[in-house]
């Protein structure tokens, strides 16, 4: 199951547009997510990933542009494209007048599960204890549970979660953390997971999309993001306003923070940087190349003011 | 694809008290005209009158102006309020289902509870009926034309608050329009001007001695109508909205 056409593209969208009034919610997003990938959707909050999910789901209509799940459009296989797709939005309450397994049987009916897939579903989301409470006396993070416990039920190939770790305390988190991961290798499931937590994106996604403003600002690979950012050089020096002169007459831009010298973007490498200060007197005490954060790379490029 | 839609539908109501007012609203109409006849007797079967024909009449004037209407509001509310407050739609909707099926199945769910409450009425005016000692003959063929006819007055009526119901996520919008709507019905009855707004078409439609000279075939045929134009354009609304 799992190897059934690795690189077949399962989502696709061409200039993804949705427009509220005069506002763009979601501004010509252009996403690609294959098979076998666990991609996270990353972006702070109101950034327009909820709104590209609804529209990936046919929930919403796009102003502009284009989906395309299995290579199919909304318009013509709806039926055929939700089949093979499970969804969590919103985390909804679901039916709280009934039982967990009542509101599985519920989907069932339409999904054309059988009782055993239930219960396997119900013990992969470690549910099948209180599978005949009322979903009323659930916990948030057990209602969250029962969301995957939904969505996986009808054996999508394609497992759209929107901020599924939402409200949860960190034993939930790191629970469906656990659950998601394997999605690819136990069950052959593709994932799309939006979160405006970057450091659960890290530790789960291979692929990641970056949105703000409705306007995607990275997509690719984990390695890519990191790759593209030049480390920085941090520089203690006795003489601060000595050693930026010298330098920027070295052609070598730096900066002077707090009781540091900061080179954003060296030319130079570290020890070119060193002698050149060393051997005009400077008493270099202190002399670090430093990797951005993904955190600080998450900030660059989503601005300081959509902080997470 | 629809008959799994419906089975669903009709699972997600265990526990959720819609018997209630199913069974409440003839119950309180039939306890209100026992208790008239039980003590007024005399005031309200007249001379020369059919004590039947009265007794049927009664039933079915207040239960076509105040009760069905209203019901039909509370049904159509409570099938639709879970998907509403609890953020259901998007769940649901990204199933492999047609908006459609939704559609008509929760509807179809509302007119079968309008149908068994007309049946418990029904029912429960022959036993009424029989602790009374009501004499004459049971009327059963008029009995039943009138608690068909009242249930086809209501179709506009219900497809309006169908509509009003999915539309608006606070309940108590259509529910607001279903009082309003009764109410003014009561008034508005009296004049010929006012005879088109749908609520006043339960009452129009009653083959009742008090509708003498009004065309209640028209009215029934102007429910349907007026109902199924509704029907579609609140079908259509929902169809294409975003959720």
């Amino acid at each position: 199951m799992m190897n059934k056409d690795v690189g077949e593209t399962l989502v696709a969208t061409k200039d993804l547009t949705k427009k509220f009034g005069d506002q763009y919610s979601v501004d010509h997003v252009n996403l690609e997510i294959k098979r076998g990938q666990i991609f996270g959707f990353l972006g702070p909050n109101g950034a327009g990933k909820t709104t590209s999910i609804r529209m990936l789901l046919g929930l919403m209509k796009p102003t502009e542009g284009e989906v395309r799940l299995f290579g199919q459009t909304f318009h013509k296989n709806r039926i055929d494209i939700l089949r093979r797709v499970g969804a969590l939005v919103e985390a909804p309450s679901y039916y709280r007048n009934l039982t967990g397994f009542e509101n599985l049987k519920l989907s069932s009916k339409i999904l054309g599960s059988s009782n055993a897939r239930i219960e396997e579903v119900l013990g992969i989301v470690r549910l099948s204890e209180v599978s005949h409470q009322p979903v009323k006396q659930y916990s948030l993070g057990m209602k969250q549970r029962l969301g995957i416990a939904l969505a996986l039920l009808g054996s999508p190939e394609l497992l759209i979660l929107d901020e599924p770790t939402n409200g949860l305390d960190p034993s939930g988190i790191h629970e469906i953390r656990q659950l998601i991961k394997r999605m690819p290798e136990d069950f052959g499931i593709t994932v799309l997971i939006s979160s405006h937590n970057l450091a659960e994106i890290e530790m789960i996604a291979s692929h990641v999309g970056i949105i703000q403003s409705g306007k995607l600002k990275f997509h690719g690979t984990m390695e890519e993001l990191k790759r593209d950012q030049k480390p920085r050089v941090e520089i203690k020096v006795n003489n601060l306003m000595g050693a930026k002169d010298l330098l920027r007459q070295q052609d070598v831009q730096a900066r002077i923070v707090e009781d540091m010298l900061l080179v954003d973007q060296p030319t130079d490498t570290v020890s070119a940087i060193n002698r050149k200060l060393v051997s005009n007197g400077f008493e270099v005490f202190h002399l670090v190349e430093s990797v951005k954060s993904l955190e600080e790379i998450f900030l660059d490029l989503t601005g300081k003011e959509g902080a997470i | 694809m629809f008959h799994n839609v419906l089975s669903a539908e009709w699972a997600k109501l265990r526990n959720n008290r819609i018997v209630f007012p199913v069974i409440l609203a003839p119950t309180l109409i039939l306890l209100l005209q026992y208790a008239n006849f039980k003590i007024r007797y005399t005031s309200v079967v007249k001379e020369g009158d059919v004590p039947w024909t009265i007794f049927i009449e009664q039933h079915a004037v207040i239960w076509a102006v105040l009760i069905l209407p209203i019901l039909a509001a509370v049904l159509s509310s409570m099938l639709i309020m879970s998907e509403n407050s609890d953020n259901n739609w998007k769940y649901l909707l990204a199933l492999p289902i047609k908006r459609r099926d939704v559609y008509f199945a929760k509807i179809t769910l509302v007119i079968f509870f309008l149908l068994v409450s007309s049946l418990l009425l029904g029912i429960g005016i022959l036993g009424s009926a029989s602790i009374l000692h009501l004499p004459g003959d049971i009327p059963y063929s008029q009995l039943i034309q009138t608690l068909s006819a009242a249930l086809i007055g209501t179709f506009a009526v219900l497809t309006i608050q169908f509509w009003l119901s999915i539309k608006f996520d606070n309940p108590g919008i259509p529910l607001a329009v279903s009082i309003c709507g009764t109410v003014a019905a009561i008034f508005l009855l009296q004049s010929a001007l006012t005879r088109w707004l749908p609520w006043v078409y339960p009452y129009l439609v009653l083959p009742i001695r008090l509708n003498e000279g009004i065309n209640i075939t028209w009215y029934m045929g102007q429910s349907m109508v007026v109902g199924l134009l509704c029907l579609i354009i609140g079908y259509r609304e929902f169809a294409h909205r975003d959720i």
